[in-house]
């Protein structure tokens, strides 16, 4: 499966929080220290004050818990963030990424430090196995300085 | 001491440690000096009085803004008879934790490998082996996990 399309510049800012970063694949995974910002980004999207600014090329939604799997099936060009959730170490997860993301040019923001083993072996319906290509240079840190926040890969 | 398990999710293993501080967090536990020093640590922020806490980008906060990871060490603390779910914290949250674990028994929960400092030393639950260093709890993290994931 073809993981590579085109790079999506992400902006979203706030008077007092940053955030921007490119996404190259289809699945990007960031983690990092505690304290960093990362569930601000997640409260950002979900309470979508007046002067929050989102520039993106695609629709910026945030997967919940209860519909993460919809989300899924129907968003279409959409960049869409999953922050620390369980679902993503399921079989489930990986079947719908596998069948729905380049169906949809959805591209996923996986704000996590869960292994998932199953993005890169599933058991297909054909008996054939599948898999995910995760790439090295998509997995980041989460930095900042404050009012800033961006992505370093991992040194 | 710290224990540890890597298998599957048990009853009393609290997995969305965020949620769970908010709604069941407690006034007095802000009066506990590690649970200031993990704020002050982990945050990089003051308990001022009861549950005002200073954080120096947001400026006055209350307990809900705290980050997932603070959250986790806390209840932690404070409730020694759960697990946590500790993947939810960052390897900053680890010190912490290893301190913890010389004051008081402390059962964690991971699904990752996180940067532990050095000189860890822990009891993984599922073979009962007793590690004393990083590179030990590096090799039996991924020895067991094995078990459960097939990678």
């Amino acid at each position: 499966m073809n993981l590579l399309k085109n790079t999506i510049d992400l902006d979203i800012s706030t008077p007092v929080y940053k955030f921007s970063c490119k996404l190259r694949r289809r699945l990007t995974i960031v983690h990092g220290d505690s304290g960093v910002g990362k569930s601000s980004l997640s409260a950002l999207l979900l309470a979508r004050p007046d002067d929050l600014k989102v520039e993106c090329t695609l629709n910026l939604l945030l997967a919940t818990p209860d519909q993460w799997s919809m989300t899924l099936n129907n968003a279409q060009d959409s960049v869409i963030i999953f922050d620390d959730m369980d679902c993503v170490e399921t079989l489930e997860f990986a079947k719908l990424c596998h069948d729905t993301l380049v169906r949809n040019n959805n591209y996923l923001l996986l704000i996590c430090r869960d292994e998932m083993p199953y993005l890169e072996d599933i058991d297909g319906e054909d008996g054939k196995r599948k898999a995910l290509s995760i790439s090295l240079d998509e997995i980041y840190n989460f930095k900042t300085d404050g009012i800033n926040h961006w992505l370093e890969h991992d040194m | 001491m710290l224990y540890v398990s890597v298998g599957d999710y048990t009853e009393d293993c609290i997995r969305r440690t965020s949620a769970f501080f908010d709604f069941n967090k407690k006034p007095e536990w802000f009066e506990d000096e590690f649970v200031r020093h993990t704020i002050r640590t982990i945050d990089r922020s003051e308990v001022i009085m009861g549950e005002c806490i200073v954080s120096p980008v947001l400026g006055a906060i209350a307990p809900e803004r705290l980050s997932s990871g603070c959250k986790g060490v806390i209840l932690l603390r404070m409730l020694p008879e759960r697990s946590i779910y500790a993947t939810r914290c960052g390897d900053n949250c680890f010190p912490l934790i290893q301190e913890l674990s010389k004051m008081q028994d402390v059962k964690i929960l991971l699904h990752n490998c996180p940067k532990m400092p050095v000189d860890i030393e822990a009891t993984f639950v599922e073979s009962g082996k007793e590690v004393h260093n990083r590179r030990e709890f590096v090799e039996e993290y991924y020895r067991l996990r094995h078990q459960y994931t097939g990678v």
